[in-house]
């Protein structure tokens, strides 16, 4: 541990350096601050004493009074959103400024870990967001709506109103998790903490994109680190509320629906599945039947078909048929109400933020309110030198989860489910699929919705911090952290008797479970600001941190109540069969970190960090990990050459940088063999058991013995995964910072990746193993740019970001590359982890003799796909395949313009990726594929498939609805693999700020109307035709539903 | 100074913590390898294995009631269901033409039985490590797990001809123990040394009926040597010669299990088919998966393998698979003389409920098909409508199959969300079937004569075995008798042979060997072929199923396990 002692020692070092503080004078000043576009007065800018902590915001009115320790000082005004300035006092008593917007200036303040920079000494890559246009947004999660926001970040959401979305950072690195560290004020997390944050009480989101940044959070920074601040109080003596209230409308995108078949179009298709394989109509359709003449060639010309009046059990066929999405389907309302105020006073400030939010899905039942409140405060004393403050966030969450039935989530039966079933059998009971006509086992999505109307998750949870600094010196700070990331999880499950057709439940239950995951985090740090003469200014950081999580969970299970109300469904009602299930684990993070920043007359920079992380995780061997960063900046601007050639260049700096960070998410306890009691396996219906319990006793009943299975094999050897990273970079403002932006090239390389791969099944049970395996390479660029200007009092701004990335596996172990896509032939290496493999279809048979000349392929039939023969051996075989792109987009980019004019705003924004083939077999398995399966519906595609032998779509691609799919055609081909390109447009705001004439008179300093779309339409740009609904959601997930919010913003 | 103190007592909290065992944890409900190493854990990798027979499921693993890979693939029986494409595997594998070596079924029936195995062979390797004082159980326990292994390799052997045999505590990749590292007979040498072990060191009887005793053991030596008799050439797996010296091994272990084993014949066969008659002391089961229900787990020990193939009535609800075949019924018809009709039994179709009144049946029927009018399972509350039971009889016909299904309302059937299984024992060896082994191996030794009272044996049993009307009549027209040698048949060792044949299939069918009798006598390719052509001309989607001699006795070694081996598994001739 001499390193740990090392740290400990330089930590100590910067203590010893402290200076004493100096004694100063006074000197008033007041005014009036205003912004540059429209002449309205800006409320809440921060004004600070350049060098000092002196400081206060304005007012409503964008009034400020303060007392500089000298009349020689300078002041600093800055306002998120907007450049901030100096201004030197030169003695006056009066000082009005005026502030230009901004977005990439070199002033901005931004949080990099465990400390603040200016923009202008960053040497790292990285991303502000401008949290301001985050605020108009409705969305349950905010950083849904960071897509197409910040170049190199990749979100994929879906349209559920729980809304969980997948983040990335200059695209996977990793083979196994991708997601980015959350430092939430200054508390990392990686449980999600950020989606139960309200856009609101959002003060900065800045996105740590490259080792560099990132290194400081070491061990888990391999992904990037996305960091979040709340807002603080005002300062100075302030008191302002502000009120907001939205409301939005969504249902599913025009024209982006499914598109099912109703009862005689799905009778029509199924004849021609049934004449295509030769066989006879009327022997596979028990409902339906056909009058049709058949020629001796085998084709066959339909007259008519009769469908059945009754589906059995009492239940009227529903002719034309039951549109099930349209059953299921609601207009989504969503709701939410801000309040929020902000206090300060000489000794302290608070931040009070409350919301209320309460959405409701397009998807009937399926919904949830959550309330948050943030409560931040924090308060000085010593003349501001000692600072102690919290930060907390407090969240109550109630949802009705969509449920799960019988072949799936409501969604899915909707499109899956006979539209011939209709929703009540004649005596006004559910209806749902009966033996005699040949359903499968589907529930009925309606009285699925209706039976779970009762279920409930409720989450609470409690993010906070509480906080002290201490300035022992005008140079030396000490701070430390005590945060607490507690989540509590109950959901109830309530299961009802139902018999719907001959799917039924006899015996009813409850099952409630609870989980808690507590995590607590520790961590301290010690900072020192040093000028050496008057050029070289070095700052200090050193610290320590350690984190504790402890996840337990619960639940148990009772059955058989005999009345059936939600009130009655508590386990000491039941009278049936109860069980317990529950589970608990722990981990631990313990580490070491250290960063030094010099900067030569702010013209040279270099920054160097290291932290030293440990992990309970990982073998007692190799549990810590050393993770270094150095990088360079270069303003060239401020050289003085620059200045007369280069007059239209106001801004340039160079960055380059190489780091080191870790990865550590694997599961607890990855290193060990583990055997577990696996007693009982629950879900068994499509599933095999792994149960570990046998009735030795041969009793029937009753207690029965269980032993031990293994789940894991050791690997003593596993240690921290590692990525290295070096990027450069380049931050430039031209034209007096009309257009500024910044471009970014990085390369990496991950190293002794944690991957659990899969494993030839003689291994037997448990054979899962974590190994440090593979190594993968990614490179890739980033380019943000944007310009601002006026014409008049119309201010306009345009912006533009693009992302690239490309993803490589260089190296696996011999036994590992048997588990990514490829065949004894070829593999994976010098591909991306999300490549597709399969075959190549050539087309369809149309003839015999088309099949009888092609190579062997079992299946092969007129009407069938065709694959290609690929090593030309005369037959279709697993060495017949290739790779055939990856999902992974090529570019991904944002395009926006702000317009305003007066109290006129308007914002357009388009999102898009480039250059992504999906695999969209679910969906085509739906619209195309065929085996015709009689209990289920299908897409109206299926009406315009091949149909040779009834003589219709005689040009069509798409294969002849087959009664069973004996050429496996759901297998990954190029047929199945589309170009998902799409440009969105994501949103259109029109907003309205009052004019003070109106405003003054209600006291109010802020009064916003404005009105929002959201996903309004999509355009494929696909190299090829998109056959899903939405190349964004591919195969069956949620679609992002098409959405209108009204709302209002006001301040007092 | 009192905030600079506090701060440096945070640093030092901090570092105090920082001591390596700060980060040290332990599992929770969970052990790790080292801590299995007393006798009562040791005896939870036991129990654990016992677990692994009962966790069959009707997605492929159906390794101790193989309806698909039994009974579908045969003339016994259809896959059924809601379609053709409905578990469509099943229906590439029924049909033969169009089995692909990456299908996904065969996978996992092979990597659940390597998961049995490996349960197995992790308690050997901890049975190996406890002394005799310490676990005086050791050779029995050490017996019980190599039966049970020994039944996986059992399964394996039928379905794929070679496979890796995995010995506890392999050291080295496992990938490079190739499935040709044994022939085809040192293979079913291995699995027999397995059996032979457990035979030689299991007691009996054990205090547990659900543990497996000798006679389980002795009777699955008898199955491995009797199907080891007929060895098979390498490249088309034709049988090329039956080994005296293992028929006569299969004669001496069923005579030791009849002179001093506890089984008799039930007297009437229903009761291998009912619940009720689960762990009958000197009943007919030889080895069964014990299955229990409200026993502490989630969903009972209940039978998963067959949970597809209830009917579609009100009382069960889904799905209708493993649905008997026209031929499969017509083999039932009897002549006037009570015997078989073993050459024109096809040429008339049993179907309406008037032709098993105006044709004479065995009654073994009523007890394997459910059938338009006759009580289902023997309940005459419930009579079979195969309008409202059957799910697709346009295709796959009017029958159901009953012998391995529960009575409606029977207390084993558990509801597993919506379906049903039941807490049935299942039956892999019972006493019936051992003593038709030990008459096949007689009559292909040339001792007919012996085999002739076995099999009347048998066939009385059945002519015990009518089922009843409420009003006490024959649900069918039933007539079965003895074969009588120079009276109604000539007990020749061709006509021996046939009638050994015939009586399996109405003793056992459906219960899920068919297939595999077919191959290890050699005729499952003109069994099957004629079978199709006759049978395509009843159910039309039969009309591309073909059946390939010399590679479709055995499924292909899936694909994805050939890829893991990096080339050292050898696939079976015909399928690249």
């Amino acid at each position: 541990m001499t390193l740990q002692r090392a740290l400990l020692l330089s930590f100590a070092l910067v203590l010893v350096l402290a200076g004493p503080a100096a004694a100063q004078d006074q000197h008033a000043v007041e005014g009036t601050v205003t912004s540059a576009a429209d002449g309205t007065a800006l409320p809440g800018v921060n004004v600070v004493v350049k060098g000092t902590s002196i400081g206060t915001t304005t007012d409503g009115s964008g009034r400020y009074t303060l007392r500089a320790p000298a009349p020689t000082d300078t002041l600093v005004f800055s306002f998120v959103g907007y450049q901030t300035r100096e201004v030197p006092i030169q003695e006056r008593t009066s000082i009005d400024v005026t502030l230009q917007s901004s977005t990439l200036t070199q002033d901005e303040v931004v949080v990099t870990g465990y400390q603040s920079q200016q923009r202008r000494t960053l040497t790292g890559s990285v991303s502000s967001v401008e949290v301001q246009e985050l605020e108009d947004d409705p969305s349950t999660n905010p950083i849904k709506s960071l897509q197409g926001r910040v170049a190199g970040l990749n979100v994929q959401t879906t349209g559920s109103p729980f809304g969980n979305a997948t983040l990335q950072i200059r695209g996977a690195s990793t083979l196994g998790d991708n997601s980015p560290l959350f430092v939430i004020d200054g508390i990392p997390t990686k449980n999600n903490v950020e989606q139960i944050l309200s856009p609101g009480s959002i003060e900065s989101i800045q996105v740590l994109k490259d080792a560099a940044a990132a290194s400081i959070y070491g061990s888990r920074a391999s992904n990037g680190v996305i960091v979040i601040e709340t807002k603080e109080g005002g300062e100075g003596n302030t008191l302002e509320f502000s009120y907001g209230s939205d409301v939005t409308f969504s249902n599913w995108p025009d024209g982006r629906t499914y598109d099912p078949l109703n009862t005689r179009e799905r009778a029509t298709a199924l004849f021609r599945a049934a004449i295509n394989d030769g066989r006879d109509p009327n022997t596979v359709a028990p409902l339906y039947s056909y009058d049709f003449d058949r020629r001796d060639d085998g084709t066959a010309e339909l007259n008519d078909i009769t469908i059945a009046e009754s589906i059995g059990n009492n239940t009227p066929a529903a002719v034309p048929g039951t549109d099930w999405t349209e059953q299921i389907s609601q207009t989504g309302v969503v709701q939410s109400h801000n309040l929020s105020a902000r206090v300060g006073s000489d000794r302290g400030s608070a931040y009070f933020g409350l919301r209320f939010h309460d959405n409701e899905g397009i998807i009937e039942q399926n919904e949830f309110q959550r309330v948050n409140a943030q409560i931040n405060s924090s308060f000085n004393f010593f003349d501001g030198r000692v600072r102690v403050g919290e930060n907390l966030t407090l969240s109550k969450e109630k949802g009705v989860p969509l449920p799960e039935g019988a072949g799936g989530n409501p969604f899915l039966l909707s499109l899956r489910l006979r539209p011939i079933i209709p929703v009540r059998t004649a005596d006004g009971a559910f209806a749902g699929p009966t033996g005699a006509g040949s359903f499968s086992d589907r529930d009925n999505p309606v009285r699925l919705i209706e039976d779970n109307r009762w279920d409930e998750i409720n989450t609470g949870e409690v993010f906070g911090n509480i906080n002290g600094a201490v300035d022992l010196t005008e140079d030396l700070t000490l701070q430390g952290r005590f945060g607490v990331d507690w989540e509590r999880t109950q959901e109830r499950d309530i299961q009802q008797r139902y018999q719907t057709g001959f799917l039924g439940r006899s015996v009813n239950s409850v099952q409630n479970a609870d989980t808690d995951d507590f995590i607590w985090t520790l961590n301290a740090t010690a900072e020192y600001d040093v000028l050496i003469g008057e050029s070289h200014s070095v700052n200090l950081l050193a610290g320590a941190e350690t984190q504790d999580q402890h996840l337990v969970s619960n639940s148990s299970l009772r059955e058989e109540f005999s009345v059936q109300t939600l009130d009655f469904f508590v386990e000491n009602a039941g009278t049936g069969r109860q069980l317990v299930e529950g589970f608990r684990t722990d981990s631990r993070l313990l580490s070491y970190f250290s960063k030094a920043d010099y900067s030569f007359q702010d013209r040279y920079l270099a920054s160097a960090t290291i932290r030293y992380d440990g992990s309970s995780r990982f073998g007692e061997n190799n549990r810590f990990g050393l993770f270094p960063a150095f990088s360079l900046g270069w303003r060239v601007t401020e050289e003085s050459f620059m200045e007369d050639r280069f007059a239209f260049l106001s801004e340039l700096k160079l960055r380059g940088s190489w780091g080191r960070v870790g990865n550590q998410e694997i599961e607890d306890f990855a290193a060990l063999q583990l055997f577990e009691p696996g007693f009982s396996s629950d879900d068994v219906l499509f599933t095999s058991p792994t149960s570990t319990a046998y009735d030795l006793g041969g009793n029937d009943a009753g207690a029965i013995p269980g032993g031990f299975r293994r789940t894991q094999r050791a690997n003593d050897n596993l240690q921290w995964e590692e990525t290295t990273e070096i990027g450069i970079g380049a931050d430039y403002g031209l034209l007096d910072d009309k257009l500024v932006g910044s471009i970014d090239y990085f390369t990496r390389e991950t190293t002794d990746i944690l991957i659990q791969p899969g494993f030839i099944a003689t291994v037997g049970e448990g054979g899962s193993q974590f190994i440090n395996g593979a190594t993968v390479e990614t490179s890739g660029f980033e380019v943000q740019l944007e310009y601002r200007d006026e014409i008049g009092a119309l201010n306009y701004s345009v912006s533009a970001n693009v992302g690239h990335s490309s993803d490589e596996i260089t190296e696996l172990p011999a036994d590992v590359v048997d588990s990514f896509p490829g065949n004894s032939e070829k593999n994976i290496l010098g591909r991306s982890q999300f490549s597709h493999f399969g075959f190549v279809t050539d087309g369809l048979f149309r003839s015999q003799e088309e099949v009888d000349n092609h190579a062997t392929q079992p299946g092969a039939a007129v009407g069938r796909l065709r694959f290609e023969d690929l090593n030309g051996d005369g037959r279709i075989n697993s060495l017949d395949q290739k790779y055939l792109g990856d999902s992974n987009p090529d570019y991904e980019y944002g395009l926006s313009t702000n317009l305003s004019y007066g109290g006129l705003d308007l914002s357009v924004f388009f999102q898009g990726v480039q250059g992504r083939e999906v695999n969209v077999a679910e969906f085509k398995s739906f619209t195309d594929f065929t085996s015709f399966f009689r209990g289920e519906n299908y897409g109206s595609r299926v009406l315009d498939a091949y149909s040779p032998k009834t003589g219709q779509n005689l040009d069509s691609d798409i294969p002849s609805p087959t009664l069973s799919d004996t050429n496996g055609e759901l297998r990954t081909s190029s047929y199945l693999i589309e170009d998902g390109s799409y440009l969105k447009l994501r949103e259109v705001t029109l907003g309205y700020n009052l004019p003070e004439a109106v405003t003054g008179p209600l006291n109010l300093n802020r009064a916003r109307l404005y009105a929002r779309g959201e996903n309004l339409f999509t355009v494929e740009t696909g190299s090829d035709e998109f056959t899903g609904p939405d190349p964004e959601t591919t195969n069956f997930t949620f679609p992002r539903p098409r959405r209108w919010t009204f709302g209002v913003r006001l301040g007092f | 100074m009192r905030t600079t103190k506090f701060f440096l007592l945070l640093l030092l909290a901090v570092a105090l913590i920082s001591c390596d065992s700060a980060l040290d944890e332990n599992p929770s409900g969970k052990l790790s390898g080292d801590q299995l190493n007393t006798p009562s854990r040791v005896e939870g990798l036991v129990t654990a294995a016992y677990a692994a027979l009962g966790n069959g499921h009707w997605t492929a693993a159906t390794y101790t009631d193989p309806w698909p890979w039994g009974s579908v693939r045969s003339d016994n029986a259809y896959k059924g269901g809601g379609s053709v494409a409905d578990q469509g595997e099943y229906n590439n594998y029924e049909q033969f033409s169009s089995i692909r070596t990456d299908l996904a079924k065969a996978d996992q029936f092979w990597t659940k039985s390597y998961q049995g195995i490996s349960r197995a062979n992790l308690a050997i390797e901890r049975l190996n490590q406890l002394s005799e004082e310490d676990f005086p159980e050791k050779a029995t326990r050490l017996a019980e797990v190599r039966f049970i292994r020994g039944h996986f390799y059992f399964m394996l052997k039928i379905m794929f001809k070679h496979v890796p045999f995995i010995e506890a505590g392999e050291e080295g990749p496992l990938k490079n123990v190739s499935n040709r590292e044994f022939t085809s007979q040192e293979l079913w040498d291995k699995i027999a040394a397995d059996f032979q072990f457990a035979a030689d060191n299991l007691p009996p009887s054990q205090s547990q009926p659900g543990r497996i005793d000798q006679w389980a053991a002795k009777a699955y030596l008898a199955k491995t040597r009797l199907y080891q008799a007929y060895r098979q050439d390498n490249s088309n797996h034709q049988v090329v010669e039956i080994q005296d010296d293992k028929l006569q091994e299969v004669v001496r272990l069923v005579d030791e299990i009849q002179s001093a084993g506890p089984f008799r014949l039930f007297d009437d066969i229903r009761k291998n088919f009912l619940w009720e008659f689960d762990n009958t002391s000197d009943g007919e089961a030889v080895f069964a998966v014990q299955r229990s229900r409200n026993d502490g787990t989630v969903r009972g020990r209940v039978n998963m393998e067959n949970a597809l193939n209830y009917p579609m009535n009100e009382g069960f609800g889904c799905c209708w698979f493993h649905i008997p075949s026209q031929n499969f019924v017509n083999a039932f018809q009897t002549g006037s003389d009570g015997l078989p009709e073993f050459d024109s039994f096809n040429q008339t179709s049993l179907t309406d409920p008037q032709d098993f009144q105006q044709n004479t049946v065995d009654p073994r029927l009523d007890h394997s098909v459910a059938i338009e009018g006759h009580p289902f399972k023997y309940d005459n509350e419930q009579i079979y409508d195969p309008n409202v039971w059957a799910r697709t009889p346009q295709t796959y016909g009017p029958f159901t199959s009953m012998k391995g299904l529960q009575p409606v309302g029977s207390p084993s059937v558990e509801q597993v969300v919506f379906f049903y299984a039941s807490s049935k024992n299942n039956n892999v060896i019972r006493y019936a079937d051992v003593l038709l082994w030990k008459a096949e191996a007689l009559i292909e030794l040339g001792r007919e004569d012996e085999a002739l009272p076995i099999i009347n044996r048998i066939r009385r049993r059945a002519s015990d075995s009518k089922v009843k009307t409420a009003e006490g009549d024959n649900v069918s027209n039933y007539n079965v008798e003895p074969y009588r040698d120079g009276q109604n048949i000539n007990w020749t060792q061709e006509n021996a042979r046939e009638a050994l044949r015939f009586e399996r299939r109405l003793e056992l069918g459906m219960e899920g060997w068919r297939f595999f009798d077919l191959v290890r006598w050699g005729i499952a390719a003109e069994t099957l072929n004629d079978y199709f052509e006759a049978e395509a001309q009843r159910r039309e989607y039969l009309q591309d199923a073909s059946f390939q001699e010399g590679r479709d006795e055995y499924l292909p070694i899936p694909q994805q396990q050939i890829d893991f081996s990096d080339g050292s598994y050898v696939q079976n001739p015909g399928w690249n």
